[in-house]
C-alpha cells in the first residue's frame, strides 16, 4: 500500500511539474475546445437542409429542382412531425416549408433552425432568393420571399454541446496512450526500470502505482475539460442531471483504462522504442477524425462508420457525449460499455503478453 | 592476509545467450569487508557476472550465493541486503534528489535518515534539485546513496568513474573508501586499473568470459615483475594525471 502511496505522490508531482504534459492534457484540449467552439468553423459537413413541400405545384417543382442541383447541400424531405427532432438533435441544421400557396412571383417560406444555426439558415435563405431570381431572370431585389421564421432553442446547445464531449473523451485518449507509451520508453531507455528491478519489489506493482496515478489524472482532467465547457462556453451538462455526471464518471474512468492499456501494449508491442511514438500516432491520429470527436460519423459512408463506430474511441466519444447532452441513463449506453470492455480486455492480453522491462 | 568469512561466493558461472558465452565458467570468493574488483576489457562479462549476483539476469548454469542465500533461489531475499549502483542508469527527471531517496527507501521499506545518506555521498546542499541538472559526478553519487538507503550488506558499482573528470574521480574513490571503512563489502568493475590499484583489497581480471587471475593488485605486480617483465625505465616520477590535478585542484567542478 505504501508503495502505491509513493508511486502515486511521485507520478501526480512529476505530471504537474512536467509543462509538456499539461500542455498536451489539458492547455491544447482547451484550446481546441474554445477555438472550434466559439468560431464554429466546426461545420466541416455539408449543410443539411430538410424540406417539407405542402404545394406540389409546377412552380414548387422547378424551385426544388434548382435547390437539388446545388451539390454543396446535403437535401433530404422531412415530414411536419419531425422537423423539432431533427433540428434539437442536430441531425438537420435547418428545416424549409413551402406553402401550399407557394408561386415564384410571390414567394413565402417559413424557415426553422436552432439558435445557434442562424447563419446555415440565412445561407438558405439566400440560396432560395437566388433561384428564384435565376428561375425569373429578374433582379432579385424585386421579387424578394417573404419569410417566416421558427427558432427553436436547444437543449441540445448545438455544435459547442456536440463539441465539448468529444473533446473530452480525445484528451481521455491521449492522455492515456500518450502518457504511457512516452513515460515507459523514457523510463526504459534511461534504465529507470532496470533500477527498479534492482529493488525487492515486484516491477508490476510499480507498473499498476503508474496506472493507477495515471487514471485519477486523466479523470481529474475529464472534470477540469467539462467544467471549462460550462463556465466559458456555457454549456450544459444535461440540464443538471445527477445520472448524467455518474455516467461521465464511470465512462472516464473505464476509458482511462481502455486507453492506458491501449499504451502499455503499443509500448510492449512495439520492436523497439523509435516505434512505440509513431505507432501510438498512428493508432491515435485516425480516431480522431473517425471516432466522431467533430463530426457525427453518419456523415461517413455505410462501410467505414461500421468500422469506425466500433474503434476504441467511438464508445466513449458517444457515450460521453449521450450523458452530457441527454443524461442517457447508463442502461441505455450499455453497447459502448460492453464495447470499450471487450478493446480493455484485448488490450490487457496484448499489453500483459508483450510488456518487457528492457 | 587473515582469512575471513566469505559473503559472496560464485561457483562455475555460465550465461549463454544465442550464440555468444558473455560468461564462461567463473568462480570466486568475496570475504567480508573486502572491496573486490572485477577487470577487464568492454565486453569482458563483468557487468553480466555482477547483474547475474544482483539478481537482475538468470544464469545458465553455476552456483551464486551472497551472506548464505543463493541468489537464483531467495533473489528478492538477496535485493533486500545488497545496494545496487547501475551502469546507465537514470533516476525520475522530475524529480528532487531527496523525492528519489524516500521512494527508493519505501521500496526497501526501510526508514532511514534521508538527509544524512544525502550528506554522506555530498548531495545535501542538492537535496531540492531535479535530478536532470545534477553533473556526471552527482549523478554517480545519488546512484550510490540511493544504493545505501537499506543499509546493504554488499554494495555493487558497475564502473562508477566512467566519464567523470579526474576530480570528481578522485572524489568518487574517497567515497568508496569511506564506505568501505563503515564496514561494508564493495564489489567494483573498472576498466582504469590505476582505480582498482588504489581502492582493491583483491581483483579477479576477467578476459572472454573467463578469469585469467585473482589476487590482490600488489601480488600481481610483483607476480609479472619476478616473471621478467620490465617497464621501460620512466624519467620521470609523475604521470600527466598529477600535472593535470596539480594544476587544477582537487576541487569539485560541478555547480
Amino acid at each position: 500500500m505504501k508503495i502505491y502511496l509513493i508511486i502515486a505522490k511521485s507520478t501526480i508531482k512529476m505530471y504537474f511539474r512536467r509543462t509538456q504534459s499539461l500542455f498536451w492534457s489539458l492547455f491544447f484540449p482547451v484550446v481546441m475546445m474554445l477555438g472550434i467552439g466559439f468560431f464554429g468553423f466546426g461545420q466541416f459537413t455539408p449543410p443539411k437542409l430538410g424540406i417539407v413541400n405542402y404545394s406540389n405545384n409546377y412552380e414548387s417543382t422547378i424551385f426544388l429542382e434548382e435547390f437539388s442541383k446545388k451539390d454543396y447541400l446535403e437535401i433530404q424531405l422531412v415530414s411536419v412531425s419531425d422537423i423539432e427532432k431533427s433540428i434539437l438533435e442536430g441531425k438537420i441544421d435547418s428545416v424549409m416549408i413551402i406553402p401550399s400557396d407557394f408561386t415564384l412571383l410571390s414567394p413565402s417560406l417559413e424557415i426553422s433552425y436552432e439558435k445557434s444555426k442562424e447563419n446555415i439558415a440565412l445561407e438558405f435563405y439566400d440560396i432560395s432568393q437566388m433561384i428564384i431570381s435565376n428561375i425569373l431572370s429578374e433582379d432579385k431585389t424585386e421579387k424578394k420571399i417573404m419569410l417566416k421564421e421558427q427558432i427553436f432553442e436547444n437543449e441540445y446547445q448545438g455544435y459547442k454541446g456536440f463539441l465539448v464531449p468529444g473533446i473530452v473523451a480525445l484528451s481521455i485518449m491521449q492522455s492515456g496512450i500518450l502518457g504511457v507509451v512516452f513515460t515507459l520508453i523514457s523510463y526504459k531507455t534511461q534504465g529507470v526500470l532496470k533500477r527498479l528491478q534492482a529493488t525487492p519489489i515486484d516491477p508490476s506493482h510499480f507498473l499498476i502505482g503508474q496506472m493507477i496515478s495515471r487514471l485519477l489524472i486523466i479523470v481529474i482532467q475529464t472534470f477540469v475539460l467539462f467544467f471549462i465547457g460550462i463556465v466559458i462556453l456555457n454549456i450544459d451538462i444535461a440540464l443538471g442531471n445527477v445520472f448524467a455526471w455518474i455516467n461521465i464518471i464511470i465512462f472516464s474512468v473505464l476509458g482511462s483504462i481502455l486507453f492506458l492499456f491501449i499504451g502499455l501494449a503499443i509500448s510492449g508491442a512495439s520492436p523497439n522504442e523509435d516505434y512505440a511514438a509513431p505507432i501510438a500516432n498512428l493508432i491515435t491520429f485516425p480516431m480522431m477524425f473517425l471516432s466522431g470527436v467533430f463530426f457525427d460519423t453518419d456523415v461517413l459512408p455505410g462501410w467505414l462508420s461500421n468500422i469506425t463506430n466500433n474503434l476504441p474511441l467511438s464508445p466513449l466519444v458517444s457515450s460521453l457525449r449521450e450523458s452530457a447532452l441527454y443524461g442517457t441513463s447508463t442502461l441505455e449506453l450499455l453497447p459502448e460499455l460492453m464495447t470499450m470492455i471487450v478493446w480493455i480486455i484485448i488490450a490487457f492480453i496484448i499489453g500483459i503478453k508483450t510488456f518487457k522491462w528492457e | 592476509m587473515s582469512k575471513t568469512k566469505e559473503i559472496i561466493s560464485v561457483k562455475n558461472l555460465v550465461k549463454k545467450y544465442d550464440n555468444f558465452t558473455a560468461v564462461n565458467g567463473i568462480d570466486f570468493e568475496v570475504s567480508k569487508g573486502e572491496i573486490f574488483g572485477l577487470l577487464g576489457p568492454n565486453g569482458a562479462g563483468k557487468t553480466t557476472t555482477v547483474e547475474i549476483l544482483e539478481g537482475l539476469r538468470k544464469p545458465s548454469s553455476g552456483y551464486t550465493e551472497i551472506d548464505g542465500l543463493d541468489v537464483a533461489k531467495n533473489t528478492k531475499e538477496v535485493k533486500k541486503i545488497i545496494g545496487v549502483q547501475l551502469q546507465e542508469c537514470s533516476f525520475f527527471d522530475k524529480l528532487n534528489l531527496f523525492e528519489i531517496v524516500e521512494m527508493f527507501s519505501v521500496f526497501y521499506s526501510s526508514k532511514p535518515n534521508i538527509e544524512k545518506i544525502l550528506d554522506n555521498v555530498g548531495l545535501l546542499e542538492k537535496r531540492k534539485s531535479y535530478y536532470k541538472t545534477l553533473s556526471g559526478g552527482q549523478k554517480q553519487r545519488l546512484s550510490i546513496a540511493v544504493a545505501l538507503v537499506n543499509d546493504p550488506k554488499v554494495l555493487f558499482l558497475d564502473e562508477p568513474t566512467t566519464g567523470l573528470d579526474p576530480q570528481a574521480r578522485r572524489n568518487m574513490w574517497d567515497l568508496i573508501a569511506e564506505i568501505r571503512n563503515n564496514g561494508k563489502t564493495i564489489i567494483i568493475t573498472t576498466h582504469y586499473m590505476e582505480e582498482a590499484e588504489k581502492l582493491c583489497d583483491r581483483v579477479a581480471i576477467i578476459d572472454s568470459g573467463q578469469i585469467v587471475k585473482i589476487d590482490t593488485p600488489k601480488n600481481l605486480i610483483q607476480e609479472l615483475i619476478a616473471s621478467g617483465f620490465k617497464v621501460e625505465k620512466k624519467s620521470q616520477d609523475a604521470t600527466l594525471e598529477d600535472v593535470f590535478i596539480n594544476l587544477t585542484g582537487k576541487r569539485l567542478r560541478e555547480n
